[in-house]
């Protein structure tokens, strides 16, 4: 599965460990520089379809109100996939003098 | 109101299924959200409320796949029927008079175009593993050739004689029950259903089994 910009922010921000919801709001603000904002909506629907397709599970946070979400092996392997496009991306963008080139 | 209060309201935008799992949590997240939150009330309630429009647009739209599943089966069945009844009719022979197309054959044929077109659209719409698998393959194998057999018995009564398009209309859904088997009966029509339903979901089963097996295997 190709994650949506926000999933992506999700598995990014659970890569540093397990997260509770509100938790995730803010590592994904954090993470992003303030550009993406996530509210509860957004985020538990992406929840629902990361744990559908086995990328995230939960764990056990000794809160009964709240659960916390934890990266599994396949959601790893699908961030570094999608970090892997990004970048393809990124590389072409500089080569087609859309980006300043590194070097 | 507090906001916990007024976003409990706001959950119920939410498909039941999705709000029974993640209602609580949503409601916590919000509360804290909005005991950190920078800016005004108005600000806060613009965002939580674009927020849901979206997100709760988005889950309903999702929980509706199941019709355009059920539609996509129901689309493909009627053209292949259609089909069959036009070629049929097209290489028609008077040597062939008096020897009539099985109902049981035709129910199976159907059948399997019906379960090969649902389990195409699943795998379409539902790209990762689908938890209520076998709910879906029964309903694709019941639900749709009783909707079918039935629905289109049923339109075909209700508009013949009573519109002016009647002879055209009830064509396209009818195939089914006045196909090239033309079931003599009620008799007919549940064999007819019968060997549908049963190679309907023999297809199902043959697609989606190993697809429920490996996800259990992780």
């Amino acid at each position: 599965m190709s994650p949506t910009r926000a999933e992506f922010h999700v598995l990014l921000a659970l890569l540093d460990g397990p997260r509770h919801g509100y938790g995730l709001m803010q590592d994904v603000e954090e993470l992003s520089g303030g550009r993406l904002q996530i509210g509860p909506g957004t985020l538990y629907t992406a929840i629902k379809r990361l744990r559908t397709a086995r990328l995230i599970s939960e764990t056990d946070a000794g809160d009964e109100r709240r659960r916390c979400y934890k990266l599994t092996r396949k959601g790893r392997g699908v961030a570094e996939e999608e970090a892997q496009r990004l970048s393809e991306l990124v590389r072409l963008a500089r080569k087609r003098g859309l980006l300043p080139s590194t070097s | 109101m507090t906001a916990e209060r007024a976003y409990r309201l706001l959950l119920h935008v939410y498909p039941r299924r999705f709000r029974e799992e993640y209602g609580d949590e949503m409601l916590a997240a919000v509360s804290e959200m909005r005991r950190h939150f920078d800016g005004s009330a108005t600000a806060f309630w613009t965002f939580v409320l674009r927020d849901t429009v979206c997100a709760a647009g988005r889950e309903r739209l999702h929980s509706m796949r199941w019709l355009a599943t059920a539609a996509c089966g129901l689309l493909v069945t009627t053209i292949a029927g259609d089909l069959v009844t036009w070629t049929y009719g097209y290489f028609y022979h008077p040597y062939f008079e008096g020897v009539p197309v099985r109902v049981l054959p035709y129910g199976i044929a159907l059948g399997l175009v019906l379960g090969g077109s649902t389990a195409m659209a699943q795998r379409l719409l539902f790209p990762s593993a689908e938890r209520r698998a076998h709910q879906w393959m029964l309903a694709s194998a019941i639900a749709l050739p009783v909707a079918i057999l039935f629905c289109s018995a049923a339109i075909d009564r209700a508009v013949t004689g009573v519109l002016p398009i009647a002879n055209v209309h009830p064509r396209v859904l009818d195939v089914f029950v006045l196909g090239p088997a033309r079931p003599q009966g009620w008799s007919d029509l549940a064999i007819q259903f019968a060997a549908m339903a049963a190679s309907a979901l023999v297809v199902r089963a043959l697609v989606l089994m190993p697809r429920v097996r490996s996800r259990h295997a992780h």
